[in-house]
């Protein structure tokens, strides 16, 4: 699943138009505390690394530069309040120029040179790295102002968004046709249940398993031959696992 | 199209530390990579020790860290390396992490990443090195947690070790490599270890390296210059038929190279902490050789004894029977 982060109402209604069964996209307000409280909110529960292997943050929003113009991909994000820096890895996407961002607790009027800012990036790095890769983050920023947002309407940031909209889909499309779907691991319950196995058997189990299938052998098969089927202790099946380890490490 | 043709190639993006910036080394890194993305950071670790990086998806497209190295730089090796008999026996860290691609590499479950970081601040090795030598002789590996060699097109680190040894006969330097080595120096107190594998274990599980054939090559280069050469058969993956494997690769070692005139040879099976063989198996999770069922002892996955046996002796016999054992390493 993608899931699209935005600050505010009139950057994401040119972006519904994307959403799909795949593409979720969520309004967090603005400012880092609603920007972590969002990806909280999206993400209750356990959150596990492996629960999210598919998953990917994107966070799209408009922010200000004093001599940038137009749509730019994030390589390094600073938190201007603790001076901590992150990075996305840049590996999916290509083609689009890059910058550095600065997220701030409030506008930025005297802009350095050459550097975005905004009000949320840090957060959602920082909230979403404890469950996602940074391989899996995006952070895609329209410049709308140069610091002084006296002139900026949400009628403009709504047709700037518009305006990119095709940039952002595509590099939507890049990082989708770029990622690997992992499955995860199957847990043998069904040989497991009939060795009567123990958790380090289970262990075992899943081990000789992955072997048997990285070389292309059906270990279901083998274990049924050294007779799974036929187990009634687990000092049984300890047997079997000792016998289907011998067979796999001499084949 | 597929996912590889969308990921840039190696070093699209080059990290390097404000500090780094201007030392010679870093200076000549760059200058290879005039199309790259300059991204300044602070400190290395704020890109590398990342958590939760995906090093397989990043072993497509690996990018460079140019950093200057402010804590120690010299260790003491790990005991599951040999020591060839030296007492004193170091491993610098000149670079970590490596170009190629090896499903086995212990650096893949050392680091999370596979990013590769250059330290630059050479002069500052050179004196830690000078500074320990003043204990007495020693041993380095140069070419540790990483293949210093394979860089050598872009960086000159390989060159440094090579002059250190020229000018401190009580250092020796080890110089591991899968690579092709060019311009050997001839030193008795530098050994140019090359790592050769079958063609088979090389296509199979040592993506990127160079093939037998070029490594022999290079080997025999290295040979006629009068540089000191070191074999490594190590570590040897179990393969279905692996005795007949390795025992062609013996023959094809014996036939192409004058191993009388190589310094010595090491013969190890594959063994790796568990810690680290838990990352290797995320990282090639079809990879039958990290996913073999291998035994625990004190904390490393090693191959069940009699099979580790039954695999070094293909290769001890054939290089005892070749008239090499006084110089055989077994590991």
């Amino acid at each position: 699943m993608i899931y699209v982060f935005a600050a505010i109402n009139c950057e994401i209604a040119p972006l519904k138009q994307l959403e799909s069964d795949d593409l979720k996209i969520i309004l967090t307000g603005i400012g880092k505390v609603n920007a972590a409280f969002a990806l909280g909110r999206t993400f209750p529960g356990k959150n596990t690394r492996s629960e999210h292997n598919n998953d990917v943050i994107i966070n799209i929003g408009t922010c200000g530069a004093s001599n940038l113009h137009g749509l730019f991909l994030v390589n390094k994000i600073t938190d201007e309040s603790t001076g901590r820096d992150y990075y996305p890895d840049m590996l999916r996407v290509k083609g689009f120029p890059e910058a550095h961002l600065i997220t701030v607790d409030r506008v930025k009027t005297d802009p350095e040179p050459f550097t975005l800012y905004d009000m949320e990036a840090s957060a959602i790095f920082m909230a979403g790295s404890k469950i996602i890769s940074p391989d899996r983050m995006f952070f895609i920023k329209v410049v709308s102002d140069n610091g002084n947002v006296e002139g900026v309407t949400e009628e403009g940031v709504s047709n700037m968004m518009n305006e990119y909209l095709p940039s952002i889909k595509s590099l939507i499309d890049q990082i989708l046709a770029g990622l690997d779907h992992s499955t995860a691991s199957p847990c043998y319950d069904d040989i497991n249940q009939k060795l009567h196995s123990s958790a380090s058997m289970q262990v075992q189990v899943c081990e000789l398993m992955d072997f048997a299938r990285s070389i292309g052998i059906d270990g279901s098969e083998l274990f049924e031959q050294e007779g799974a089927g036929l187990v009634s202790s687990r000092k049984e099946g300890k047997e079997v696992i000792a016998r289907v380890r011998s067979r796999l490490t001499s084949f | 199209m597929c996912a590889a043709d969308l990921l840039p190639s190696n070093f699209s993006h080059i990290y390097v530390e404000e500090d780094a910036l201007g030392y010679p080394m870093a200076d000549e890194v760059l200058k290879h990579f005039p199309g790259s993305i300059i991204v300044r950071i602070k400190h290395y670790k704020d890109v590398f020790n990342r958590p939760g990086q995906d090093s397989a998806v990043q072993s497509r497209s690996k990018n460079l860290i140019l950093a200057v190295n402010r804590g120690r730089k010299i260790f003491d090796a790990s005991p599951v390396c040999q020591d060839f008999g030296y007492g004193k026996f170091y491993y610098v860290q000149s670079a970590m992490n490596c170009v190629f691609n090896c499903d086995y590499c212990f650096l893949k479950g050392m680091y999370g990443t596979s990013n590769i970081v250059i330290f630059v601040n050479t002069d500052e090795y050179i004196k830690e090195c000078e500074d320990k030598l003043k204990e007495g002789p020693m041993y380095l590996c140069a070419s540790y947690d990483t293949d210093i060699t394979a860089l050598s097109s872009i960086c000159s680190w390989q060159r440094v070790w090579e002059e250190l040894a020229l000018h401190n006969r009580d250092l020796t330097i080890e110089l591991r490599t899968k690579s092709v080595v060019n311009n050997a120096v001839p030193c008795n107190n530098l050994i140019y270890a090359f790592t050769l594998s079958p063609g088979l274990i090389i296509k199979e599980y040592e993506k990127n390296t160079p093939s037998l054939e070029k490594r022999i090559e290079s080997v025999n280069k290295a040979i006629d210059s009068g540089a000191k050469v070191r074999l490594c058969f190590d570590p040897i993956i179990y393969i279905r038929d692996y005795e007949v494997c390795y025992n062609d690769f013996a023959d094809t070692i014996i036939r192409n190279i004058d191993i009388q005139k190589v310094k010595d040879i090491s013969i190890g099976t594959f063994r790796i902490s568990s810690d680290y063989l838990l990352n290797l198996r995320k990282g090639s999770p079809d990879s039958p050789a990290v996913l073999f069922p291998f035994d625990r002892e004190n904390g490393f996955c090693v191959y069940p004894k009699d099979l580790k046996d039954r695999m070094i002796g293909v290769l001890k016999d054939r290089f005892e029977g070749a008239g090499f054992g006084s110089k055989l390493y077994i590991f």
